[in-house]
């Protein structure tokens, strides 16, 4: 594949879910600045996501119907960065259905999903005044029953030890005054925000060295004076984006430039796209995709619009219960998501698509069989389709090896339909189709 | 490369291609004597660690139910005399805990109270890594049950030292040079392929692991996914082995906690030979409304180790098993405004079997000697964990936990 080509793909995968053929096709014809415009700016570009999920007819007031819908959203919009950025803030700025759960679950995180998608390339300092008004996360993290003579300091806490500062840049007892700035901090009985003025400790407050009668927003605006806030986010974004262990100077060079735009996402997100570092050779397969991404990522290879119906619970096996992290930190990732368990579910999900057949196949076995008649030609269709069509040569001899075994595929319509399912499993199952 | 935090997290075989592959492709699965491994003689069975994760209340769990101050401290939360079961004259356990309460009274549990650390971290994220490293000092990578496996040499070639029940291998495993499978099932766990050509299994294993073993790539993540995959499939048939061989006459409640327990049963019973298994059960950071959520959660640890020491009871293997629980904190003394906790400091550890000492272990933190409003520990952790060590795996405990701790005498 020619490295123009290659970088696209790479932009598409960490910018979005993957690509089709045509998507990609597109992208090169804009030319990779283009793109990465067109990403950033979701708003200018149309999108009928909405009427293709609503015809669908998923029943969106149950959790796992939510899930769903999601991921179809992820699978067919037009504006893959905000949703890979929804993703993103979901894996961040934590709540978890577990937690959160009864009736009204469902509408709470189709509200909490709404927010970080309105937010998604927005202003931080508007995201952290959205989120610690946001109903599931008052239920999540406990400020709902947050009250004045007897704080309950769940929230600020995590606010500034996972959200915005990291642990060593803050005390103890700014945690403790922080929780009484966020008291009468609630919801009322239709799950909408309210704040309690009786439950509301109004005497003085000292966070971060900012004195005074503080409320929430109070504490966001000491927090965000702290120069550890701009590089704290920067990191945790270029590392979602590019590649773990950045180097010092790269994320005080991002920091620099988000707190200098006044914590604008978009130039922050811009910068990281544009970067020499994030379109280096070091960044290109150096990820390993998340469970989201290695399904959705088949889905789109093979250029398909249908998802399993039970994705969500794939999903749940492979280490990601969307709407449900495991902890307030989100999901760890990387190699994280690699254990003997969670190899075999790939595996099997790999094996799943390629072996559909009739009316849920994701594969016309027939119709490679006559475009590609040799193993060679196959084995290069899908180093092509999935890998970039970087497939090291002792790869290629093993895969070539098993092609070979099947039998005669021009002369044999059983064994080109063994082979060509088989193939693709492989090259989906093997190691280099984890990298993202 | 992986970085070496990588490596250590998920148990790589630290081998080159050339020497592994062989061994497993041949899927012998065990150790023999040609990969120059003996396994520990001295061992006196498999130890069961179960995590409580979120911070479990303590107090509420072994309960000073006579003391004024337990009453006073928790007007809302305390609870009355009545509805307690006492251990003694001064402690009880909280109601959940009656099968518990069975097993104390059989000699089978010991309670070691007032456990925990000096300079305690109230951070979940932290304090659980040092739960799981024993050190609360570095911020050590390896994991004290990796560094175990790795010295008794109980593990090599895919055969597991260690099994972890759950989505992710929980940094207590975490070392070089140890394979420790995480299983969230056991019948999932097998490698499958396409229905209608299902002769054609094996070669596509065999491929499959030509694609983990050359690749020959210099991507980062690639040595350490082709390695992972390895694992996978040279495990997978010797785990399912194992693991249908036991049919279990006990009714273990419906809940994961149980069923994993369950699972860590049934490969007991097929003599896996793994010498510690991993169960965790979560949702103890009661920060509000804790009466209900520990009452259930309690009962769901209690009813689900009780089923676990009877199927072991029924396989005859009661007093080869030594099953151990913590959590990363206790709560503070006072409740808050939300009929809740906050982090707090010492906890009890509870030890269930046929082969220990039961009884009341430690002390009970004083509650009019608080420390900004949390209990002093007592007994360092790593002691109950050396005890372990050396009295039950067989194993030094210094070069594992770093120093020498004093034993206790719930195993002689």
């Amino acid at each position: 594949m020619d490295q123009t080509r290659r970088e696209l793909a790479h932009l598409l995968r960490r910018a979005g879910f993957g690509a089709t053929p045509a998507e990609l096709d597109a992208a090169v014809g804009l030319g990779y600045d283009a793109t990465v415009e067109r990403l950033l700016h979701p708003e200018r570009v149309p999108d009928d996501v909405d009427a293709q999920i609503a015809a669908l007819d998923l029943d969106q007031s149950k959790i796992e119907g939510l899930r769903l819908a999601w991921l179809y959203r992820m699978l067919l919009t037009a504006r893959p960065l905000q949703e890979k950025m929804v993703l993103f803030w979901h894996g961040h700025l934590t709540s978890a259905v577990s937690k959160v759960g009864g009736p009204r679950a469902p509408a709470l995180f189709q509200r909490q999903l709404a927010l970080f998608r309105e937010q998604a390339l927005g202003n931080w300092r508007d995201l952290l005044r959205g989120i610690s008004r946001d109903p599931a996360m008052l239920a999540y993290l406990d400020n709902r029953l947050n009250r004045k003579g007897a704080p309950n300091e769940n929230y600020a806490r995590e606010l500034m030890e996972l959200f915005t500062l990291g642990i060593g840049n803050y005390s103890e007892a700014d945690v403790k005054e922080a929780a009484r700035a966020f008291t009468g901090w609630t919801v009322n009985r239709d799950l909408t925000f309210t704040v309690t003025p009786r439950q509301h400790d109004d005497d003085v407050k000292t966070v971060l060295g900012h004195t005074g009668n503080l409320d929430g927003d109070g504490v966001i605006d000491a927090i965000l004076d702290q120069p550890a806030a701009a590089s704290y986010l920067a990191g945790k974004l270029f590392r979602f984006f590019a590649y773990d262990d950045p180097e010092p100077q790269v994320i005080d060079r991002l920091g620099g430039v988000f707190r200098d735009s006044g914590y604008d996402l978009r130039t922050l997100v811009g910068a990281i796209l544009h970067a020499p570092e994030f379109r280096s050779e070091r960044a290109y397969h150096a990820h390993i995709k998340s469970p989201v991404e290695f399904t959705l990522g088949v889905v789109k290879a093979l250029d398909a619009q249908a998802l399993p119906r039970d994705l969500p619970a794939v999903l749940r096996r492979m280490g990601q219960d969307l709407l449900n992290p495991p902890s307030v930190k989100g999901w760890d990732g990387g190699p994280a998501w690699i254990n003997a368990m969670t190899v075999l579910e790939r595996a099997n999900f790999a094996n799943r698509l390629a072996t559909a057949r009739g009316d849920q196949s994701y594969l016309d076995a027939a119709a490679l069989a006559q475009t590609y008649r040799t193993p060679d030609a196959l084995v290069d269709h899908f180093a092509e389709q999935f890998l970039d069509g970087d497939l090291p040569a002792s790869s290629r001899a093993a895969l070539l090896d098993y092609a070979h075994q099947g039998g005669d595929l021009a002369a044999n319509p059983n064994a080109a339909d063994r082979t060509i399912r088989g193939l693709a499993h492989l090259v989906m199952a093997g190691p280099l189709y984890q990298l993202g | 490369m992986p970085t070496r935090r990588e490596f250590l997290s998920k148990g790589l075989m630290l081998v080159t291609i050339g020497v592994a592959a062989p061994a497993f492709l041949a899927k012998t699965g065990r150790a023999t004597p040609e990969m120059g491994v003996a396994p520990s003689v001295t061992s006196r069975g498999a130890l069961v660690v179960v995590q409580l994760s979120g911070g479990n209340d303590g107090l509420n769990t072994v309960i000073p139910y006579r003391d004024p101050l337990y009453s006073q401290l928790r007007p809302q939360l305390g609870l009355p005399e009545s509805e307690v079961l006492p251990l003694d004259d001064t402690l009880a356990l909280h109601p959940a805990l009656a099968p518990l309460k069975a097993r104390f009274d059989a000699g089978q549990l010991a309670v070691v109270r007032g456990v925990g650390y000096p300079n305690p971290d109230r951070s979940h994220f932290r304090s659980m890594d040092i739960w799981q490293t024993a050190d609360p000092v570095a911020y050590s990578q390896s994991g004290w049950l990796g560094r175990y496996l790795a010295g008794c040499q109980c593990s090599a070639g895919s055969q597991a030292g260690g099994v972890a029940v759950g989505q992710a291998l929980p940094r207590a495993f975490w070392t070089e040079s140890v394979f420790v499978p995480a299983l969230s099932s056991l019948d999932g766990y097998r490698f499958q392929t396409d229905p209608r050509w299902p002769a054609d299994r094996d070669a596509k294993i065999q491929t499959l692991q030509e694609l983990d073993a050359r690749h020959e790539a210099i991507r980062p993540y690639a040595d350490f996914l082709g390695q992972q995959s390895l694992n996978a499939l040279a495990s997978t048939d010797e785990l399912q082995r194992v693991a249908g061989a036991w049919q279990t006459p006990i009714s273990y409640p419906e809940n994961g906690f149980a069923q994993g327990l369950k699972a860590v049963a049934r490969l007991i019973a097929g003599d896996l030979g793994a010498r510690v298994y991993y169960v965790q059960i979560g949702g103890f950071d009661t920060h509000a409304n804790q009466k209900n959520t520990q009452q259930r959660l309690l009962d769901q640890l209690a009813t689900g180790l009780d089923a676990f020491q009877n199927d072991l009871e029924a396989m005859g293997k009661a007093d080869q098993v030594l099953t151990m629980t913590f959590s990363e904190f206790g709560r503070r003394v006072h409740e808050n405004g939300s009929q809740g906790t906050d982090h707090g400091t010492a906890e009890p550890m509870f030890l269930l079997g046929a082969g220990l000492k039961g009884g009341l272990y430690g002390t009970q933190p004083p509650l009019d000697d608080l420390d900004n409003g949390d209990l002093r520990y007592q007994v360092d952790f790593r002691a109950v964990y050396a005890t372990a060590l050396e009295r039950w795996l067989g194993a030094s405990a210094e070069p594992v936990l770093g120093a020498s701790y004093p034993l206790l005498d719930f195993l002689s």
